[in-house]
């Protein structure tokens, strides 16, 4: 049994850390570990090939089916332009956020409609999940909660919120009704998170998130965002701690995205970025070992999923094409649609109107066909990269605003890669219940497993 | 903790290894020793698609609890 020539199968080898060698086939995410000191050629030939021989259409077809056949699941509503709050890094453009257009109620249930009827029609009455995002929705409570109440039957509904214009009741409300709430805090320190997300006046918003997250008092569908900066990176591994101590289930360490050129200063180095990520993924890991309840680090979960299931992954940022015009789009506050809410007011990704269009029809427009035709095969040096179906190269709306052109590798490509290589690591250790829900990981089943 | 070095096929240099030929003496005495090799796939069965997701709001009980 050969591989790496002809109708063989191809294996890279890379290294990850002092003790294992990866091997993996990029295009189906088939991989293996060796220990280093094996005779690599061997191991290969007597124990990996024969188990790739026998599950490698499967994954073949799994991978295809997964990156080009997944359908709508996630409806983004910026239903409202406005926001309460300036912070310097939003990926809005900042005179949208200072427009006051907001969907009246009859529009948003006429949109809700149209949801439930595109499913109904195209995804086997699967229910869409409907998350009402950017400005800030909570500046139009009433109506979205009207939402929820009327479509919670037909609709699940999450909310991504600054989390300062909560009530207690609202959360009452939240809970009662099962909704997904993210929220976000930028850093344990007041000083810190103020000078990151403050009002229009300079005002901060620590103390009323802070309230907000304690009221939620372990709701397991709380998620809270970091926006990770260059002002607060080395600050990680104390907002996981932070966070651990108020009791929330999951947090999502986002580095922040260029896509507006406000934001770019921000940006954090890479090589802080790698040391201050895993330091804060370690300081979770040391947590729930400490005290038998975990936190997630989702982002860094998704791409553990990506590596052990890959079809089970839930941001669809970490594959391409990405999730946006695939699995998600985003509706502005007049109805006009995007691929995602990262390409909110960028001209050319205007894919219609959800009041004079079908969803059938935007979803076939020509800037949605061109977002799901970003794959990295595309892209100089990821469709060589033996990661580049792990990782998918983000942000496209991001890469274009920066270069022009998405074309083009992620401006963190160093930390997705070391990432990556951790998350293998962590995987050869078999260390991987401090890191996803031991509960739900519990409940995965073996596709495959060598000796079996 | 994180160290940089110079890595292999990823961003880095790509260079293939690929088998030439070994002998039936060697597959024996490679069968013979303890399996040291990891390789594994899981699927979530509870899942849309078998294991599709979305975004960060997932749609199954299971399905949200691995976040």
């Amino acid at each position: 049994m050969h591989y790496n020539t002809g109708h063989h199968p191809h294996l890279t080898v890379c290294d990850i850390d002092g003790e294992s060698l990866l091997v993996i086939d990029p295009d189906t995410v088939f991989w293996a570990l060796v220990p280093r000191g094996e005779d690599i050629n061997s191991k290969i030939r007597q124990e990996i090939l024969p188990l790739y021989d026998r599950v490698k259409r499967e994954c073949e077809e799994e991978m295809q089916v997964f990156r080009f056949k997944s359908s709508l699941a996630v409806i983004y509503m910026n239903s409202v332009s406005r926001c309460n709050l300036n912070c310097s890094y939003c990926y809005i453009p900042q005179e949208l956020r200072r427009s006051h257009q907001q969907l009246k109620k009859e529009q948003l249930f006429v949109i809700l409609t149209k949801a439930c009827e595109y499913a109904e029609e195209n995804e086997g009455g699967r229910k869409l999940t409907i998350v009402f995002h950017g400005s800030e929705p909570l500046l139009m409570k009433e109506e979205i909660f009207d939402a929820v109440e009327e479509f919670e039957d037909k609709l699940y509904f999450g909310i991504q919120t600054n989390g300062t214009l909560f009530k207690e009741e609202d959360v009452d409300f939240i809970k009662k009704h099962g909704v997904s709430v993210g929220t976000t805090l930028d850093s344990p320190y007041p000083e810190v998170h103020n000078s990151l997300r403050k009002t229009w006046s300079g005002e901060g918003t620590f103390e009323d998130i802070v309230e907000a997250i304690e009221w939620f008092d372990g709701y397991q569908r709380l998620n809270v965002v970091t926006t990770v900066t260059n002002q607060n990176v080395a600050q990680l591994p104390e907002m996981v701690s932070f966070l651990h101590d108020r009791r929330v289930p999951s947090v999502l360490l986002n580095p922040v995205r260029g896509t507006q050129e406000s934001a770019r200063h921000l940006m954090p180095d890479n090589k802080a970025l790698i040391k201050y990520f895993i330091g804060a993924l370690e300081r979770a890991e040391e947590l729930t070992r400490e005290t038998g309840r975990q936190i997630i680090v989702g982002n860094f979960a998704n791409i553990l999923v990506g590596i052990i299931a890959p079809t089970a992954r839930k941001l669809m940022c970490d594959i391409s094409p990405c999730g946006g015009g695939r699995c998600f789009l985003a509706i502005g506050a007049k109805g006009d649609v995007f691929p995602c809410g990262e390409f909110i007011g960028i001209k050319e990704y205007y894919g219609g109107n959800i009041f004079r269009d079908s969803i059938s029809d935007i979803m076939d427009s020509e800037p949605f066909r061109m977002v799901r035709g970003r794959i990295v095969e595309k892209i100089e040096p990821c469709n060589a990269c033996a990661f580049r179906n792990i990782c998918g190269a983000p942000c496209p709306a991001e890469i274009h605003s920066m270069q022009g052109n998405f074309c083009n590798p992620s401006p963190y490509c160093e930390f997705y890669e070391e990432l990556i290589r951790f998350a293998f690591r962590i995987i050869a250790r078999d260390k991987l219940r401090y890191y996803l829900n031991e509960d739900a990981l519990n409940g995965l089943e073996y596709k495959y497993r060598l000796g079996e | 903790m994180y160290y940089k070095k110079i890595h292999l096929n990823t961003d880095c240099p790509k260079i293939a290894i690929m088998s030439t030929n070994i002998s039936e003496k060697g597959v024996k005495e490679e069968n013979e020793e303890k399996q040291s090799v990891m390789a594994y796939r899981l699927k979530c069965p509870t899942a849309a698609n078998g294991g599709l997701s979305h975004y960060m709001f997932g749609e199954s009980p299971a399905d949200k609890a691995l976040f």
